[in-house]
């Protein structure tokens, strides 16, 4: 369980997206063909994203966050959807990572994690297999 | 092709699966079926075991029943619990650990007493804490089964079309989970 507590950064917008990589194994797909996220995706108190303003500035585009994750999808929710569930929004830059942030806040409990997948929306969808 | 390890579950698991299975299968006997039995016939167990293949790997489950027709949650929901057992260290990219082999047990005795033979089967998705949770989308309806590291398990519910959502802590509330997954047949 994560020791660190973040505070909500008002200088990131309400419209900034927040980039989530998703594994297959967290994608279900409907009958229609349709990937489907898992709630599972948006249950971690410290949920880590990518900040598009960083990446942007640096140069990349979105699907750089997951350049070395084949098979991935990416997601991406807002800054204000994110709030508007009771959950800071930050920056956590890594070395490995500049772009790297935050969505904390308690996501287990009430549905929160559910209601923030269905903010979600896909940015790249990932590659269907049988073998997830 | 690579080749296949084998791993069986063990002892524990088969366990596990067994008792799962045979309370399955008993449920198929109606009261009258089984005063039949009792009187003229005595049901016999007999051995049986099912492979599940996960990420090269080979799974043998053995155990006994009465020969019952397996129901049709029960290769898609072993197949899920399999899967969790192969997933490799950051398998979210994210740092995530392997499943806690504890959660496992914990979703598969509870969903045992559960699920009855018409019972739609629950999607096993691993969380990225260890844990495990089950699922069902179906008719409007959000049902998620929560297993976590060193948590009470609990159920979410939400009916999409009339906004009610509640919570309800396992296996208090065991009864209205089975009711609500009576519902979703």
């Amino acid at each position: 369980m994560s020791s660190r507590i973040f505070v909500d950064d008002l200088s990131i917008q309400a419209v900034e997206r927040l980039f989530r990589r998703i594994p297959p194994t967290w994608v279900d797909w409907d009958e229609q063909g349709n990937a489907v996220i898992s709630s599972a995706a948006f249950k971690d108190v410290e949920l880590s994203i990518n900040l598009e303003s960083v990446m942007a500035r640096d140069g990349r585009p979105p699907e750089d966050a997951i350049r070395n994750h084949p098979r991935y999808g990416l997601a991406s929710i807002t800054a204000a959807h994110a709030r508007s569930l009771n959950q800071a929004v930050a920056a956590d830059p890594l070395p490995e990572e500049p772009a790297h942030g935050v969505v904390y806040g308690q996501k287990k409990r009430a549905g929160i994690s559910g209601k923030l997948r269905d903010g979600a929306e896909w940015v790249m969808w990932p590659v269907k297999s049988e073998a997830s | 092709m690579p080749a296949l390890g084998t791993a069986e579950l063990t002892i524990q698991d088969r366990g596990i699966l067994a008792t799962s299975a045979s309370a399955a299968y008993l449920d198929y006997f109606s009261g009258e079926d089984r005063v039949f039995l009792s009187t003229f016939q005595q049901p016999v167990l007999v051995s049986r075991q099912r492979k599940y293949y996960s990420r090269g790997q080979m799974f043998q489950i053995e155990w006994q029943d009465y020969g019952q027709p397996l129901p049709g949650w029960f290769d898609p929901l072993m197949q899920g619990f399999v899967d969790l057992r192969t997933l490799p260290q950051n398998w979210d990219s994210y740092g995530a650990s392997p499943i806690d082999q504890k959660a496992v047990h914990e979703a598969m005795n509870l969903i045992n007493g559960i699920l009855g033979p018409t019972s739609p089967a629950p999607r096993v998705v691993p969380l990225s804490s260890g844990g495990l949770q089950l699922e069902w989308h179906r008719q409007g309806i959000d049902l998620e089964v929560v297993f976590d590291r060193g948590e009470q398990p609990f159920f979410y519910y939400r009916n999409r079309v009339s906004g009610d959502e509640s919570e309800h802590a396992l296996p208090q509330d065991n009864a209205r989970l089975r009711s609500i997954i009576g519902d979703l047949e």
